[in-house]
């Protein structure tokens, strides 16, 4: 684990992944954001480097994002997962809760965010 | 008038700003529930119908937020809605289906104290108003009534699909029963049109439903045509017809059915060709079996006859042969095989019966007759049996047993017969009784009870159940000890049985048996003349003296009828105790009634004693005998006896010998009183009697058969003679013999009817050698009374005179069992050893002692007659004249049979049968025979009539 | 005027989903199942031609709980699903009482509540998410082919305009029910919503 976090977004809305991008951003300015629009190119991304944070949006076309997100998980069971979604059912909720991932409701908002960054750190620490 | 733009004009301002006071009034007078939240969700409007409903008035509405005035609303959709209204714009609607009634609302003050909410529907709207942030309307309308008739609507709904799930299940339930049965179920309409059809009717007719429905049902029962009203509620035959054109029985059972305002038929159909052909094998069986029935019947009836001939030929040839000259071998061999016969003749009877009986092929007879005479008959016939075994045998007859009853003599006898024979075979030692009693009177019957007690061997209770079933005795050892079939009492059961009674045993074993049986018996037509009282001996004295009780007894009670003192004694001591002490007394006895077999001192000597002691030398003596011994009468007499009779003593012979012993009747002094001179004496006062018979042998039996039974009476030949002897003097009845010439019965009968008219009748009675059918018919169509059919014997005349000549009701002729002094008993002469004897000597004998004097006379008036008649029959054969021959024969018959020729008897009868018609060839055969049996019966009769002539005695 | 860059498309097919996320939510809660979402498509074509598209996926004859909103941007917003679920999803809610076949009038008025709510959660949170005001009409409805519905306003025939159609599909698998949510903004609107768009993209 390299000591500046790296986070994954993976989201197929450019606004979505702006707005995260943002928020992590303007809390944490120095982190490293990495952005994927789609769920192979998340895949290809996070095998290249070791990220410890993945955003994972779950109302994707093509691969869905419960299906990456437990690859990616497989692949780095190291990393802190956030499935992002607008999708707020409890079935979804507790789907991420079943597998062992964070639930971020869209629209993000920036306390959304830096709660689940918080999260983030206090895992590393 | 303003127009319509100018109105418009003026009210534009108005309209653009209503007035608050319009707008109130339109507010609270609106149907629907009104209240407006300010940005703070206060309330600052609530209108008049909301303060109606939630009686909340307005003033306390005002500036309360809802959750204040409902501090129960259910659910946050309320919250939500006004929360979206105020701060986004957003409408709502909440619908009554999802939330019902938020708000606590009610309709009528009733129904808020039960607690029926109002049914809302709730609208929540943003309002916008200037200068001022949103506020929210919330507009709350009444749905009750909508919700309540969709509610109605539902239950409707339900109830119809309950409805019809039940009308479908009927519906299934009625198909799978039409569709299940097994009978053709078919529905019609009122025009007999067939609407419904059964798959188990397709099978009966062939038929698919398609191809029957629609059709009228004749297409199936083509005899009926169009609607059959007759039929309905009736269940019949009729013949359906398949769809392959074959007709077959059928029942049809067909109902009503009322289906709301339509009468429908119902028609059940069953094919019933397999019962049809099984009734028609059913019938068809019992036909044959009916048949078979009959034919058995028919066969029997033959049998009976032609069993029994060849039986009693081999049983009288097996007799003849007796009469022969034979070894004691020879003789032993014969009597085995004689009593064998004897056995399987009476096998054979009883079998025949029972098959009668059992195939109710029984008739019973229905004639007047003597009920005492039968049974002390019966008791005759075994005296000989029982007396020889040392067993006593006495008679009972209740006095109120009427004399003449109507029923079957002959088998009365033959159960009484059975009875007392198995009585008698079955006791070693002590008494068989015989009584008789009246057990009830009903208007035209009456019920006579029998009863046969014996001190005999007696039976177990499981052989009292035993020996009624046929072929069993009661204890099988019996058979070989004792004889018999068995099938005796069955038959005397169902005979019992037949005559309206019921035949019961009582059995001690080792003590004896008693038979009862009742029967019910007709009264008779005329009711017997009463019997003038026996009062002769009234006050007499007199002494019984016999070794059995019951003998003592029967006396003792006849005696006590009769009014007579009597005493008893067992023995002669007892017998000469009681004397002296009568005579002591100054009570002495007038007569003593002595029984021959005493103990220690027999009758006889008693006698002796009685008349040489001093005292009791007056005393009359009567001895009675069981047997009637020769040259007892003699010994009788010589003791100083007055009188004589043998066991078992009639009751009226008793009295008549009683009373003329005793004196009071003139008969004679010295004369020794037996039955035959009482039967003497009575003579005189029985009827007048004529004799109407051409043959001088018939003549002379028929008057020995009368004399026996103690009647006289006239003779005359012809029936021209008979008509003039009637003219002469009257008659109380003519014995009219059928056949004779110058006028035969008939012809006289009639001509005597008819001279009598309306006066006096004569009584005629037939003797006619026919014995066919239709005999009878044509003596009584002749205008006789009645009839007898040739041989006559002793019992049927009996029985016809006791019947017909009232007067004389009682007979006291006995049978030949015990022959008297007064004539001697001839011994049978040396037959000629090669040939069967050619005479009955049984016959004879009987023909003797009838005629008495006039034997010899008779028989040579019969042999000389005979040869006439041989004569006479060979004119006849010689001008070929077969109807003289048979004639002839017929004569020769009667007359040789009468006399105890039987053989030759037997070889007219063949002549006679054969020549009916026409001579036979062998006719010269016939009489070459004839002569040759006469020649030896001849010379019988002739050795018979010399040695009767040379040992004559004299009375 | 009706052409979108690709960003403010994106952000549009963003807005469905932040508002289908929501009403989805709302519908699972009432119909008490999962509701499976689509991903979001933005369309710019006639009326008619937006209705063949429904048409195509299923639905001839439709039932349609329309609202109309306003307020930075303005047009109609519908809760689409075939004709013959409708009774369906209404029994589904009212459970209670026993079915009829036919949807009486406080049936009717249930379906409308539940388009109501699932409307109103997508248009809020898009309002909120942009941070501005719209409102909406209470909700009527609407039952027909599509065609008919879609283009047919207030008895004008308005199959030719040429819309914004905004279409997120959803599918009740327990019901083997399917509809969707669509909004269909004239032209004008739809330019006043991207300069919404613009302006909350500058953010960023």
């Amino acid at each position: 684990m390299s000591s500046v976090p790296t986070v994954l977004i993976v989201d197929d809305s450019r606004l979505s992944r702006m707005m995260i991008r943002a928020f992590i951003t303007q809390a944490h300015p120095d982190w490293t954001i990495v952005e994927a629009s789609n769920g192979p190119e998340a895949l290809e991304k996070a095998a290249t480097q070791t990220v410890d944070l993945m955003t994972i949006d779950l109302n994707m076309p093509g691969m869905d994002g419960l299906t990456l997100a437990t690859q990616l998980q497989h692949n780095h069971p190291t990393a802190h997962i956030a499935l992002v979604t607008a999708n707020i059912q409890e079935s979804v909720r507790q789907r991420a809760a079943a597998a062992g991932m964070e639930f971020i409701a869209k629209p993000v908002s920036e306390d959304s965010v830096l709660a689940c960054l918080s999260a983030l750190e206090n895992r590393r620490a | 008038m303003q127009s319509r733009s100018q109105w418009k004009q003026s009210m534009t301002a108005t309209l653009s700003e209503p007035t608050a006071p319009l707008l109130s009034a339109v507010l609270n007078g609106c149907e629907v529930g009104m209240i407006v939240l300010d940005r703070d969700q206060r309330i600052v409007l609530w209108n008049a119908w909301m303060a109606k409903a939630s009686g909340i008035p307005h003033e306390e509405a005002l500036g309360t937020t809802l959750d204040a005035l409902f501090p129960q609303l259910p659910g946050p959709r309320v919250q939500q809605a006004v929360q979206n209204a105020l701060h986004h714009g957003l409408a709502a609607l909440l619908s009554q289906t999802l939330h019902k009634a938020p708000f606590p609302l009610y309709r009528t003050p009733a129904e808020r104290k039960e607690g029926l909410r109002m049914q809302q529907m709730v609208i929540i709207k943003p309002i916008e108003l200037p200068h001022v942030p949103r506020h929210c309307l919330i507009q709350i309308t009444d749905v009750t009534s909508t919700a309540e008739r969709e509610q109605l609507l539902r239950q409707q709904a339900q109830t119809m699909q309950t409805l019809a799930e039940e009308c479908r299940q009927g519906e299934l339930r009625i198909r799978a029963i039409l569709d299940s049965a097994l009978d053709g179920i078919i529905t019609m309409d009122e025009h007999g049109i067939v609407e419904t059809y059964n798959p188990a009717a397709a099978r009966v007719f062939g038929y698919s439903a398609e191809d029957v429905i629609g059709q009228g049902l004749h297409c199936l029962v083509p005899e009926l045509q169009g609607v059959q009203t007759h039929l309905i509620g009736r269940r019949r035959e009729v013949t359906g017809r398949r769809q392959d054109g074959t007709e077959f029985p059928m029942e049809l059972a067909v109902s009503e059915m009322h289906l709301g305002q339509r009468r429908l038929s119902v028609g059940v159909v069953r094919d019933i060709t397999e019962p049809k052909q099984a009734e028609k094998e059913l019938i068809q069986a019992r036909e044959a079996a009916l048949e078979a029935a009959r034919v058995k019947s028919a066969f029997l009836a033959n049998m009976s006859h032609e069993i029994r001939t060849p039986m009693n030929g081999v049983l009288g040839m097996l007799s003849l042969l007796l009469s022969t000259d034979l070894t004691s071998e020879q003789r032993q061999y014969i009597e085995t095989a004689h009593s064998s016969g004897d056995i399987l003749l009476t096998l054979l009877n009883d079998i025949l019966d029972l098959s009668k009986i059992e195939a109710e092929r029984l008739v019973l007879e229905h004639i007047p007759f003597d009920v005492r005479l039968t049974v002390e008959n019966v008791v005759d016939l075994l005296a000989e049996h029982a007396y020889g075994k040392g067993v006593e045998l006495a008679c009972l007859i209740s006095p109120d047993v009427p004399r003449i009853v109507c029923g079957d003599p002959t088998r009365l006898r033959q159960v009484l017969m059975n009875l007392l024979s198995n009585a008698v075979k079955f006791t070693e030692q002590g008494e068989v009784v015989v009584r008789v009693t009246l057990a009830a009177t009903h208007e035209t019957t009456v019920a006579l009870q029998f009863e046969v007690c014996d001190t005999g061997i007696g039976m177990s209770l499981e052989a009292q159940e035993r020996i009624f079933d046929a072929f069993t005795q009661a204890d099988g050892s019996t058979t070989r000890k004792y004889g018999g079939t068995g099938l005796g009492l069955a038959i005397t059961r169902h005979l019992v049985t037949y005559m309206g009674g019921g035949l019961e045993v009582e059995s001690t074993p080792g003590h004896g048996s008693t038979f009862r049986f009742t029967v019910l018996l007709g009264q008779a037509a005329e009711p017997a003349p009463v019997e003038a009282p026996l009062t002769g001996l009234q006050g007499r004295r007199i002494l019984v003296v016999d070794s059995h009780p019951t003998t003592r007894l029967v006396l003792q009670r006849l005696l006590t009828t009769w009014g007579v003192q009597h005493g008893s004694a067992a023995d002669s001591s007892e017998a000469l105790q009681e004397l002296n002490a009568a005579a002591t007394a100054g009570a002495a006895y007038d007569l003593a009634l002595l029984n021959l077999q005493l103990p220690t001192m027999d009758g006889l000597q008693l006698a002796r004693t009685i008349k040489a002691h001093p005292t009791l030398t007056g005393v009359c003596l009567v001895l009675v005998t069981p047997f009637g011994q020769r040259g007892e009468g003699e010994a009788a007499r010589a003791a100083g006896i007055q009188g004589y009779l043998t066991k078992p003593v009639r009751q009226t012979q008793l009295h008549d010998c009683l009373l003329a012993v005793l004196g009071l009747r003139e008969t004679g002094v010295g004369q020794l009183i037996t039955r035959h001179t009482l039967v003497e004496a009575e003579a005189q006062r029985r009827g007048r009697i004529l004799l109407a018979e051409d043959n001088t042998i018939n003549q002379r039996v028929a008057l020995g058969l009368l004399k026996k039974l103690g009647y006289r009476a006239d003779v005359v030949s012809n029936g021209r003679e008979a008509v003039e002897a009637l003219a002469q003097q009257s008659y109380d009845l003519i014995l009219m013999d059928c056949q004779m010439p110058e006028l035969d019965g008939f012809a006289a009968t009639a001509e005597i009817r008819q001279r009598e008219g309306d006066q006096r009748h004569t009584l005629i009675m037939a003797m006619t050698a026919n014995a066919m059918q239709g005999d009878r018919e044509r003596c009584l169509a002749a205008g006789m009374d009645d009839y007898m059919s040739k041989p006559i014997t002793l019992d049927v005349l009996r029985d016809k005179l006791v019947l017909w000549l009232p007067a004389e009701l009682e007979a006291t002729s006995e049978e030949e069992a015990g022959a008297t002094s007064t004539l001697a008993v001839v011994t049978s002469p040396a037959p000629s050893p090669e040939l069967p004897d050619p005479l009955d000597r049984e016959r004879v004998e009987t023909v003797r002692e009838l005629l008495e004097e006039a034997f010899v006379e008779t028989i040579e008036a019969f042999l000389q007659h005979t040869s006439t008649q041989l004569a006479l029959l060979h004119e006849a054969i010689a001008h070929n004249d077969g109807i003289a021959v048979s004639h002839i024969a017929h004569t020769l018959k009667g007359s040789s049979g009468n006399i105890g020729a039987t053989r030759l008897s037997a070889l007219c009868e063949q002549l006679m049968h054969a020549s009916k018609v026409a001579l036979p060839a062998e006719v010269g055969q016939h009489v070459a025979h004839l002569e040759m049996e006469f020649t030896r019966v001849h010379a019988a009769l002739a050795h018979i009539c010399h040695v009767a002539t040379t040992s004559a005695t004299t009375s | 005027m009706l052409n979108l860059t690709e960003l403010q498309r994106d952000t549009i097919t963003e807005l469905l989903n932040i508002g289908m996320g929501r009403a989805a939510a709302a519908l699972s809660e009432m119909v008490s199942e999962e509701v499976a979402l689509s991903v979001p498509s933005v369309e710019v074509l006639s009326r008619r031609d937006a209705a063949v598209l429904v048409r195509e996926k299923g639905c001839e004859r439709i039932v349609a709980v329309l609202q109309e909103f306003s307020g930075f941007f303005w047009g109609d917003t519908m809760l689409v699903f075939p004709e013959d679920k409708s009774l369906d999803l209404v029994h589904s809610l009212i459970k209670d009482t026993f079915p009829l076949d036919i949807m009486t009038e406080m049936e009717q008025e249930a379906l409308m509540e539940v388009g109501n709510i699932t409307l109103n959660a997508c248009i809020g949170s898009i309002a909120n998410f942009l941070q501005s005001e719209v409102s909406s009409s209470l909700p009527s409805l609407l039952r027909g082919p599509c065609e008919v519905i879609f283009g047919d306003k207030n008895g004008i025939q308005v199959d030719h305009e040429v819309v914004m159609f905004l279409r997120m599909d959803f599918a009740l698998h327990a019901r083997d029910m399917q509809g969707c949510v669509v909004f269909l903004v004239d032209s004008d609107a739809m330019g006043m919503l991207r300069e919404h768009i613009d302006q909350f993209l500058s953010h960023f």
